[in-house]
């Protein structure tokens, strides 16, 4: 590997596996920013949301912009590299996709997000004041547990 | 592209001497810049105007000085770090850090101090200057800044937004020997209309600059944003914070932006036929060619084999 900051939040897995892996990785950042403890992949989700996202299906790049993936494959093509078929695919609507997908669960799991294609400061947060609460109750608990042993 | 950015390197280095130039798009977009310069000894005179926001560093000869004038009210700009608006005039005889906002055009009088003090030893106003131009400074000061902008806008015979046509080339005497009383009279009341920095700013501007740096320096390195924090001795979101308030964008994202004018450097530098786009972007750490492709063309406003077979 060279340079290049990212992170590997899944390989290999399939679509289903795909969806709670970036749910994870959303909880996971906020729950680090809800400390100052984030990286600034974290960030980048939170700021730029799905689309910071770098897909890849069967190691080819999934590209979702149609007409610079025609123009790059004209390109190719004129210069005989044919490597950029093995290694690039085009999928115009696999952000959609995750979108509506992701935000189901999010749903389904007692969050309302909007679209989480540009950035996903929404459900951050709703996660990070939940974290809070979560720590202030843990900490007032903590306090009561010691005050209540003497 | 090619040849705006070219003529401005030709342009800056002629004003910055030595050569030290440093300067990268920050803005999405085809860049393009146009200028007028005249050397009227002691003063070298330039006008420039630009398309989109870039970040320019230099050094300058120890022996010359640098006053900035912002031309219009549209153009925003950071002078190390403090906003400068067309009511102020920036000076410095170290370095230039200067970061602009968008479109935007200003005049720069760049001072030769040794022979100022040769051609002008007898005039007190410019004695005044050259004590003055020992220090850098940023003068608050609108009436001299209008002043000074009529004056160099005449110069050049052109209205704010294009600079296109050459400049009117004035007697180089007859330039310097208005101006330099003018840019005097300016400094006159400089004392008690410093603007210093507030010892916030100076704290976030330091930490940010250091960032910077290490990111020039490890452009080429993997950095983790506790790097930076660590570096910069402030919490990460505060991190983040002063970076977008001074250079307008998060870490990462100028990070990316060095690394997209790396890859055009090398792209515009390359052997035409025997470079693949892939490896250049590879080698500076771009892995997902669907990603590298969109942000290379909102960059640049071209694709990357664009630049490299033009």
């Amino acid at each position: 590997m060279g340079i290049g900051e990212s992170r590997m939040i899944a390989q290999r897995v399939p679509y289903d596996e795909l969806l709670r892996r970036i749910m994870e990785f959303t909880i996971r950042g906020a729950l680090a920013r809800s400390i100052d403890e984030s990286e600034w992949e974290h960030e980048e989700l939170r700021r730029k949301g799905l689309s910071s996202l770098q897909v890849f299906h069967n190691e080819r790049a999934v590209w979702v912009c149609a007409k610079t993936f025609a123009e790059e494959h004209a390109e190719a093509e004129r210069e005989r590299d044919a490597r950029f078929d093995e290694r690039n695919e085009l999928d115009p609507t696999l952000y959609e996709r995750l979108d509506r997908d992701l935000r189901a669960r999010w749903q389904s799991a007692g969050y309302k997000a909007s679209s989480l294609i540009e950035n996903m400061k929404e459900i951050f947060v709703e996660l990070e004041r939940d974290a809070s609460e979560r720590a202030t109750v843990a900490r007032e608990g903590l306090l009561a547990e010691v005050l209540k042993g003497r | 592209m090619d040849h705006a950015s070219v003529l401005e390197h030709a342009a800056l280095e002629r004003t910055y001497v030595p050569a030290s130039i440093s300067w990268a798009q920050l803005e999405p977009g085809a860049f393009d810049v146009a200028f007028g310069f005249i050397n009227a000894s002691p003063l070298e005179l330039s006008y420039r105007t630009f398309n989109l926001g870039f970040k320019a560093e230099a050094n300058i000869a120890p022996h010359k000085t640098v006053i900035g004038i912002v031309a219009d009210s549209g153009t925003k700009a950071r002078w190390f770090g403090t906003a400068v608006n067309q009511h102020m005039i920036a000076a410095t005889h170290r370095g230039i850090d200067l970061l602009t906002e968008g479109p935007g055009s200003f005049y720069q009088a760049t001072i030769d101090r040794t022979a100022l003090a040769r051609d002008f030893s007898k005039a007190p106003d410019a004695i005044a200057l050259l004590e003055y131009l020992e220090r850098v400074a940023l003068v608050r000061d609108p009436l001299h800044a209008a002043r000074l902008r009529t004056f160099l806008r005449g110069i050049f015979s052109v209205d704010n937004r294009s600079c296109a046509t050459a400049p009117r080339m004035a007697p180089a005497r007859a330039v310097s020997g208005t101006l330099v009383p003018l840019l005097a009279s300016a400094v006159e009341r400089f004392d008690e209309r410093v603007v210093e920095p507030s010892k916030c700013l100076s704290r976030r501007l330091i930490a940010v600059r250091k960032c910077e740096a290490f990111m020039r320096e490890r452009v080429d390195a993997t950095l983790t944003l506790l790097d930076l924090s660590e570096l910069a001795g402030m919490r990460s979101r505060s991190l983040i914070n002063a970076f977008e308030a001074i250079t307008g964008c998060s870490p990462m994202d100028y990070l990316k932006r060095l690394r997209l004018n790396g890859v055009h450097r090398a792209l515009r530098s390359a052997n035409k036929a025997g470079t693949r786009i892939i490896d250049v972007a590879t080698a500076w750490g771009f892995w997902h060619m669907g990603h590298f492709a969109s942000d290379y063309r909102a960059m640049f406003g071209e694709s990357p084999s664009q630049t490299l077979l033009s």
